[in-house]
């Protein structure tokens, strides 16, 4: 019943079927087959939206009823919610102080806000830093890392009448080190050369020359390896610079800013005023925050934990962009003698 | 559908055989090899082919195996490490590599947060925090989970298993990749059971393995759904559960790391060692030797080598150091590259304050080029002299003013300077005073001739060095005694007392509605603990278990603060500090092998010298080394009166409550029931302000005299007879009546203990309520008060200091219960709310878990 993919252009589907007379606009699915999409902000955030909607509604119903087709991608898209209900209420036990004394009130207050604030700040400085990998890595190498592509996913029918079996799943293109999806980094099928123009691109970058023959698998092996190195300087620094954004946010100097702030937007002046006002601390707290205390270790503290952050993400990239695949000196012409008769299968 | 299937893929396995198999290509056995290669042979070899035999299995551990499994684990991680760095490393790597990731952050902000926290405590808590939260994170999904559904369904969700490759990974990670294989048929048969699958159904295999994944489905969704409510409160929990143990470890450990201070003094001393002094000594001696030693210098000197200690400490170095860098007999001064100016300038000063003119002045002023001259004349260059001698250069500088008068005559005949009246107020204004005070003479009399020589140098060394020393050894002693007995939070003293006040809300029973109603203000808490005392009082046995629960705890200061007194070795160790120092200070043998005197400083250290016993020795009351135990003493004082006080007020309620106060049995009855009335108040209530105003209390001005019959008591109240009875007369306070403070005082402090009090402190070994009363019945209530005449105890003769009063009077009971109170509120409240809220969610996710793997037979398989 499961058809491969390969016949997607086949009008072979069994519900959802954008190709139906009597299907409305909306009910079109975007993607009738594995689409590579930009890497733009716009798209990033479209995903996420989906993600998270998905996230709080479809998944957790597919996995309380113990739907056969709930798979570790909704279990994974699942793993926001603790993340952001987590994040709410460590920021709510912080701030639970309704019941202290007027004195300790004061202080856990103060203290509660600034921590409920190195939660926010842990969460973006997390998910942001990581670009400090990933774009000097693009940049240098034209591999994306985080290239995202919509996956259609075929399910099996929950019951007799369900038609609706296809599901849109956002992954991405290198998301797995080891199944990267190289299918969807090849170029139009037109011609060999549209073919693989964007591993021409990427070759040529790398400096495994310009013109090869078969670009694509010179260059594979080098954007596995990019891959690899640069999930694991992630997967590490991304941490050491969320511990650094914490470190920010419950410098003292925040206080002032929590007496002035303001959530209102609609107050226009008010909420102008927080938001630069909220610039400023944020330099100052950067500020305070290297220059630390006076006494003993807290001097050191910021400075330790600022420099860890910076040197991992700078010997991340190093790393990324030394690599232990050195171009084959040979071109790959010469090895294949001409005059020898060839059967490629 | 999926049943289908899988039924489908069942009977097709399990179908008979055909005896014969149609192969695609032909298998024969070869005898003969073909030359080149031979299709046929190499299919036949199946060996050669056939995919090596899986190497995966479940992970079964037992809790004995868990330190293997962690080393085995870390050796991955690490591995993983390298792989990630080396561009080696799989998919399950990486994912380790994020788990490190985030272990790496966390250690990184709990260390960074730690230090900028103050105390032990503070610092061990980021971390315990940080523990707490990982912890919370493995812990409820086991919790709240794993086990209800293991105990439900029988399945373990949690299964690990490890693949051919030795990467563990979760078995139902992704449910449409089990692998079920790794599950024997009997194993299976066995969850099978549990779970209550009819044993004849067919395909039972696959329906129980798709009851496993449904359960495990619903249960990693439940899990993803609660963990993000659960893990912070659950973390919230165990910190504030595991505050009290870090406290008693964190204690014990400063409580040792204390000791050691002054078990290992001269090592410690040796450790705390700065060469400050020395230092700044000996770039002054470089900026100033062989110079004249000006007050200045000495003044320099003085603070330089006293740095650290108190101001009395450089008086008293000043004046030693005057005495003995300056030679004894005639006082020599000499001129400076400065004296000109300064002379200058303190002649315009002291002319200034005269009714002269202000051109006047300028004119007749010796103008610092004139005395520049005059010093350089071959007369003073590079001379000393004598008081005596420096007349003569006194004499010759007054000439100069006389010349300059005669000068401004000269130019300004019209006003001249009259030789009657103003040519003595300029002459006796600057020269005609005390030498050391005179405007010229003083400049002089600063710049002593005495020069900052090789010996004054050794004199100055050799002081340092001993400051150097005692300022070590002093600050092992404060160190010493600020770990235990400062008034700082996690300080010995300050734990034992949190420790004694929370177990005092538990000992007297305070209900939580009773701490919530009483919470907001101390009066509240004075009536509620008035009538707790009162009750208890009333019942003999619960009296005895109060008191003897309050002394056994009272007695832990033993066990927290390692001493139950001033400690002896401490005494000790400040006393050879101080007496080493002084006796060094007396005798300080220089290099060149004399010997000096730094009287003052020695008397500072140990106190002055009087005549004691025929002897010259130290009157140790006002010197450092008195203060440096007081401190200790005055902190033990301040909590053990506390307490003290509080077993005093049980006691005198106790006395109450069986009628037997001996103090009160002659007088009239409505006095004893204002007497009564009023200690009962004082017990629970004593402030110093009561006992600075000799106790004011609203009283009958004309109480009934006659009636001299005992008190009434029932449940331990006086059942009054007349106190606030007689509605006719206005009650007043009666200043003048000193009997009544003397009462009072006799009543609480004096009266004799209740037996049954005095069997508890004999077995509990309580000894210091005794000296207590005797103090505050002496100190406090002896003291003279100028308002109410005759108002005290004794004689009046008390002299103990406002400080010694605060600190024998302690915290008064319900000031200390308010207190208490007001925490012990807080901390429930907070329990509470969060408590609720975790239980009422691990309450649903069990629950829920009651639902899960409902599955319908497949229609064929329905018994009956």
């Amino acid at each position: 019943m499961i058809l491969p993919i390969t016949n997607r252009h086949n009008s072979l589907n069994f519900s959802a079927n954008n190709q139906k007379d009597d299907q409305s606009e909306e009910n079109k699915l975007p993607y009738t087959h594995d689409t590579v999409l930009k890497n733009t902000f716009s798209n990033r955030m479209r995903i996420g939206v989906d993600k998270l909607t998905n996230a709080l509604t479809v998944y957790p119903a597919k996995g309380l009823n113990g739907s056969k087709n709930a798979n570790f991608y909704e279990f994974l898209t699942m793993g926001m919610v603790p993340y952001l209900v987590g994040s709410a209420m460590l920021i709510a036990v912080f701030n639970s102080n309704k019941t202290f004394m007027p004195f300790d009130k004061k202080n856990a207050s103060s203290l509660g806000r600034r921590l409920g604030l190195g939660v926010v700040f842990y969460a973006l400085a997390k998910s942001a830093s990581k670009m400090l990998i990933t774009q000097p890595v693009k940049w240098m190498t034209g591999v994306d890392t985080e290239q995202p592509y919509a996956k259609v996913q075929y399910e099996l029918p929950e019951n007799i009448n369900d038609t609706d079996i296809t599901s849109i799943e956002y992954h991405k293109v290198p998301e797995s080190s080891e199944f990267i999806r190289w299918d969807l980094m090849y170029g139009p099928e037109d011609n060999a050369k549209t073919r693989n123009e964007p591993y021409d691109k990427i070759a040529k970058k790398l400096g495994l020359g310009t013109n090869l023959n078969d670009s694509d698998q010179e260059a594979k092996p080098r954007i596995r390896e990019i891959v690899i190195k640069s999930a694991t300087a992630k997967n590490i620094v991304s941490y050491l610079w969320a511990a650094t954004a914490v470190g920010i946010a419950i410098q003292e100097c925040w206080d002032k800013f929590f007496e002035v702030g303001t959530w209102k937007f609609w107050h226009g002046k008010q909420f102008a005023k927080t938001v630069t006002t909220f610039v400023k601390t944020l330099g100052e707290s950067i500020k305070d925050f290297y220059k630390g205390g006076k006494n003993g270790m807290s001097r050191y503290a910021g400075k330790t934990l600022l420099g860890a952050a910076v040197l991992g993400t700078v010997i991340g990239v190093a790393n990324t962009m030394t690599s232990s695949h050195k171009p084959s000196k040979l071109d790959s012409a010469d090895i294949i003698e001409k005059s020898r008769k060839y059967v490629v299968n | 559908m999926v049943n289908m299937i899988s039924s489908y893929i069942h009977n097709y396995n399990n179908k008979p055989q055909p005896q014969t198999k149609s192969q695609d290509v032909e298998i024969v056995n070869v005898k003969k090899v073909k030359p080149n290669f031979d299709i046929n042979r190499e299919l036949a070899n199946r060996t050669f082919i056939k995919p090596l035999p899986g190497q995966g299995h479940l992970v079964k551990n037992r809790i004995t195996d868990l330190p293997a499994v962690l080393v085995k684990d870390f050796a991955y991680d690490l591995k993983a490490l390298k792989d990630g760095y080396t561009g080696k490393a799989n998919d399950h790597q990486l994912g380790k590599l994020n788990d490190m990731g985030l272990a790496v952050g966390g250690l990184s902000l709990a260390g960074f947060l730690a230090t900028i926290k103050q105390t032990p405590k503070t610092k061990a808590m980021e971390f315990i925090g940080l523990a707490s939260f990982l912890a919370s994170m493995s812990i409820w999904p086991k919790v709240a989970i794993q086990w209800p559904a293991q105990l439900i369904h029988g399945v373990n969700i949690s299964q690990q298993y490890e693949d051919s490759f030795g990467r563990k990974k979760k078995f139902y990670l992704d449910p449409q990749f089990i692998p079920w294989d790794l599950y024997s048929d009997k194993e299976i048969n066995k969850i099978g059971d549990r779970l209550g699958v009819p044993r004849d159904m067919n395909n039972r295999r696959d329906f129980i393995q798709d009851k496993m994944r449904k359960i495990a489905v619903q249960n990693n969704t439940l899990w993803m759904l609660t963990a993000g409510f659960a893990t912070p409160v659950m973390s919230a929990l165990i910190c504030s559960v595991s505050e009290p143990y870090v406290n008693k470890y964190l204690n014990n450990m400063q409580m040792k790391k204390a000791d050691k201070l002054l078990n290992n003094f001269s090592d410690s001393t040796e450790a705390m060692k700065s060469d400050k002094i020395i230092k700044n000594i000996e770039s002054f001696i470089e900026l100033h030797k062989d110079q004249p030693l000006t007050d200045d210098m000495i003044k320099t000197l003085s603070e330089n080598l006293t740095d650290g200690f108190d101001g009395l400490a450089t008086d008293a170095m000043e004046e030693d150091l005057k005495k003995l860098l300056r030679p004894d007999g005639v006082e020599k001064y000499t001129l400076s590259s400065t004296s000109a100016q300064s002379m200058f300038e303190n002649a315009k000063k002291a002319l200034k304050q005269s009714p002269l003119d202000k051109e006047m002045i300028d004119a007749v002023a010796p103008k610092p080029e004139q005395l520049t001259n005059l010093f350089e004349s071959e007369a003073y260059a590079g001379k000393d002299f004598t008081k005596l001698q420096a007349q003569d250069l006194l004499d010759d500088i007054s000439m100069i003013v006389r010349r300059n008068i005669n000068e401004y005559n000269a130019s300004n005949p019209v006003r001249p300077i009259t030789d009657e009246i103003e040519k003595p107020i300029i002459l006796n204004r600057l020269v005609d005073a005390k030498f050391d005070e005179a405007p010229i003479s003083k400049v002089l009399a600063s710049t002593s001739a005495a020069r900052f020589n090789a010996e004054a140098q050794q004199i100055v060394k050799g002081a340092a060095k001993v400051m150097t020393d005692l300022k070590a050894k002093t600050d092992v002693l404060d160190k010493f005694a600020y770990i235990k007995f400062a008034s700082a939070p996690e300080t010995g003293l300050a734990n034992y007392w949190n420790d004694v006040a929370e177990n005092l809300m538990e000992i007297f029973k305070f209900t939580p509605e009773e701490i919530k109603k009483t919470r907001m203000d101390r009066e509240l808490m004075t009536a509620l603990l008035r009538e707790k005392m009162e009750k208890i009082a009333s019942d003999g046995a619960e009296y005895n278990r109060v008191l003897k629960a309050m002394c056994e705890k009272i007695n832990t200061l033993k066990d927290t603060v390692k001493a139950d007194t001033i400690p002896s070795n401490y005494i000790e160790a400040v006393d050879s500090t101080y007496d080493t120092a002084s006796e060094t200070f007396q005798n300080l043998k220089l290099e060149n092998g004399k010997i000096v005197n730094f009287d003052k400083m020695s008397q500072h250290l140990t106190g002055p010298k009087a005549i004691i016993n025929g002897n010259q020795e130290h009157f140790t009351d006002q010197s450092l080394k008195q203060l440096q135990k007081s401190f200790v003493e005055e902190r033990f004082l301040g909590i053990k009166s506390t307490f003290e006080g509080l077993l005093n007020s049980m006691n005198f309620y106790r006395k109450v409550a069986t009628n037997s106060i001996e103090t009160l049995k002659d007088r009239p009855r409505e006095i004893k029931e204002e007497i009564i009335e009023f200690c009962k108040h004082l017990a629970v209530d004593r402030h110093m302000v009561d006992f600075e105003t000799k106790f004011y209390m609203l009283r009958n001005p004309y109480p009934n005299m006659d009636d001299l019959s005992d008190v009434e008591v029932k449940d331990g109240k006086v059942i009054n007879k007349y106190l606030g009875k007689n509605k006719n007369i206005e009650n007043v306070d009666i200043p003048g009546d000193w009997d009544f403070f003397k009462t009072v005082m006799k009543t609480l402090y004096k009266e004799p203990l209740h037996p049954e009090t005095e069997a508890v402190f004999r077995d509990t070994n309580i000894t210091g309520v005794g000296a207590y009363r005797d103090a505050v019945y002496k100190d406090i209530g002896d003291t003279k008060y100028f308002c109410k005449l005759d108002h005290f105890v004794d004689n009046g003769k008390s002299e103990a200091t406002s400080v010694r009063k605060f600190q024998l009077l302690g915290m008064s009971p319900d000031d200390l219960f308010s207190k208490i109170g007001m925490r012990k509120y807080n901390s429930h409240t907070w329990t509470k709310t969060f408590g609720t809220i975790g239980g009422v969610l691990l309450g649903v996710t069990l629950l829920a878990q009651f639902f899960f793997g409902r599955m319908k037979l497949p229609e064929n398989s329905k018994k009956g």
